[in-house]
């Protein structure tokens, strides 16, 4: 059967199917590609593991959530400030460090995601995700690039000497032609996924692991669990607070939701506030001194 | 089954703390504190796929051994295949350093007790615990670590004694031993036995684990007895048996601290964690001043 000599409606019915096919073709290509065995990477970071699952916009709000929590930021109404006895070796990370030195000044929660050193300060968090094969690298740009350009041929070949056909036959060929543009658009949008599969298999897995903070933050108070409210506002985001005792986190960020590019050059990080270029590298470790809340038995016994 | 590696092939001691979802935050912050991870096995048996999968990458970033608790090997009823074969599974997903049980009775005639029970110590629930032990080595692939239990009462209708029926079953079987410290001292406690006795007695080239915990005070049977519960801190005399046995041992140890509730904060577990270390440390050089004075 020559799929050309196909009238109208049939072709179309037939395109259909050929783009699902060819749209599903690359996302397999794509998952076994950036698929691999589960990564080192220390998932005791809370920025890490927000930045992960919803970029530096997420992570900026988990933060700011968690200094507020700390009482190293203070809240007055919609603005935010430093603490008077807060310095800057009291930060545990360099994103922390800038955020705190941010709001020497009173501004808006939201303000942070207009400010560009606090979007550098995820470089190296990128970094180690890109290289832990968590998020997309230049590598794998290209290949999921490459796979786009075979999905458009094959689109565009079918379709256009389809639409030839019809042209030359004096035939309709508006539908085709919006079908064909719609197909593209699907198989380039969902060729450049934020996370690899890999990366997305790993923030399931995080999220199981940190599965009982779920139960546990409605017996957190403010200020008495903050490494587990931090990792709990990164794991199930900012948002995810709302009918917790944290609910202030919605008044900070109203519209959390999360997601967003990284930034570029690694800012400073140093015990003053004096300096926002100096050269020294984002690490990015969180200690996690902390209390757990009550719970139930593990499962054993009296063993 | 796959294990990552010989257990006695590990090149130090190691002290590691139970999973447990409440402590997630404090374990996954801490593992440059934490050297191995105890995961429950039972929890997992009929946990969504999803769940089974995310410990691959809890074990991407520490070793990770697996503890069963409903196997109930210790009994002249054989053990339930279908039990076994979901620890296989287990095992092939998690690819543990080993998976580790108890020698306990815990259902009868098909009636689940819902505990770990001292069975009477007998020929029959020895030769039914290694035939267990036996038939869990041929489904998973490697025999357990069999791990001694606390008991309350003293199992009626017994014929030898604590020691020499885990001794036996040992020596019938080629599964090690996990010594869990706390239910040493708990039943030395309750039935007044020297537990460095006990400790002395048992085969060192057979212990590659232990297990240490804490209990309370009750009242059983209108006396005064020694609960392993798991919810308290532990006791002084554990860590001296951990430093009994870091000197009798000559293969290195992976020493668990178990908590199932009552949780406190993290530091307080990774203190006793830091304690077990230095006892572990205690023991070793109390064996090397040993070797060396036996050299001399």
């Amino acid at each position: 059967m020559n799929p050309f000599e196909l009238r109208g409606p049939e072709f179309l019915l037939f395109y259909f199917c050929f783009s699902l096919v060819v749209i599903i073709a690359i996302a397999v290509l794509r998952r076994r590609a950036e698929s691999g065995p589960a990564p080192k990477i220390d998932l005791g970071d809370p920025y890490l593991i927000a930045y992960l699952r919803g970029g530096e916009n997420e992570a900026l709000r988990v933060a700011v959530v968690s200094l507020v929590d700390r009482g190293m930021l203070v809240m007055d109404d919609l603005t935010i400030y430093r603490a008077d006895h807060v310095t800057g070796g009291m930060a545990k990370n360099p994103v922390e460090y800038e955020v705190l030195k941010k709001f020497g000044a009173p501004d808006t929660a939201a303000s942070v995601f207009k400010d560009g050193v606090l979007k550098s300060a995820f470089q190296p968090y990128r970094d180690k995700l890109e290289n832990a094969g968590l998020m997309p690298d230049s590598e794998v740009r290209q290949a999921r690039l490459k796979r786009l350009l075979l999905a458009l041929t094959a689109l565009g070949i079918v379709g256009v000497i389809k639409i030839q056909i019809g042209l030359s036959l004096g035939r309709p060929v508006g539908f085709l032609v919006v079908m064909m543009i719609v197909a593209m658009v699907i198989a380039a949008v969902s060729s450049f996924p934020r996370l690899t599969a890999r990366g997305k298999a790993t923030l399931e897995d995080i999220t199981n692991l940190y599965s009982g903070l779920r139960s546990q933050v409605y017996s957190f108070s403010p200020g008495g669990a903050s490494a587990e409210l931090a990792m709990y506002a990164a794991v199930f985001g900012v948002a995810a607070l709302a009918t917790t005792p944290f609910g202030y986190a919605q008044t900070l960020f109203p519209r959390a939701t999360g997601s967003s590019s990284c930034g570029s050059a690694c800012g400073s990080y140093d015990s003053s506030f004096s300096s926002s270029d100096g050269g020294s590298s984002c690490g990015g470790s969180s200690d996690g001194g902390s209390s757990c809340g009550g719970g139930g038995c593990g499962g054993c016994g009296s063993s | 089954m796959k294990f990552k590696e010989s257990l006695k092939n590990t090149a130090r001691d190691r002290v590691g703390l139970g999973w447990r979802r409440e402590l997630a935050v404090g374990i996954l912050s801490n593992l440059d504190r934490i050297d191995v991870v105890e995961v429950i096995a039972d929890d997992l048996f009929n946990a969504p796929r999803d769940e089974r999968r995310a410990l691959r990458t809890l074990s991407a970033q520490t070793k990770v051994v697996l503890h069963g608790v409903s196997l109930g090997l210790a009994s002249s009823a054989p053990v339930d295949v279908k039990l076994l074969e979901k620890t296989a599974r287990l095992c092939e997903a998690v690819e543990p350093e080993y998976w580790s049980e108890h020698l306990a009775f815990v259902r009868g005639g098909g009636v689940e007790i819902g505990h770990l029970t001292a069975p009477p110590r007998t020929d029959d629930t020895i030769e039914g615990a290694a035939a267990n032990l036996e038939r869990a080595r041929a489904v998973v692939g490697a025999a357990p670590l069999v791990e001694n239990i606390a008991t309350l009462i003293d199992p009626p209708g017994s014929d030898y004694d604590e020691i020499d029926w885990i001794n036996r079953i040992i020596d019938s079987s080629d599964g090690d031993l996990l010594l869990d410290l706390h239910n040493l001292h708990a039943n030395a406690t309750n039935f007044g036995y020297d537990s460095i006795d006990f400790l002395k007695r048992l085969p060192a080239e057979r212990i590659v684990a232990a297990h240490l915990a804490g209990g309370k005070w009750v009242e059983a049977l209108g006396e005064r007895r020694l609960l392993d519960d798991h919810l308290h801190d532990v006791p002084d005399p554990v860590y001296w048996l951990l430093t009994e046995l870091a000197a009798l041992t000559p293969h290195p140890l992976t020493v668990i601290l178990e908590r199932d509730g009552a949780y406190p904060p993290i530091e307080i577990l990774l203190r006793q964690l830091d304690r077990a270390r230095e006892a572990v440390a205690e023991g070793r050089s109390r064996q090397f001043e040993q070797i060396d004075q036996e050299a001399a």
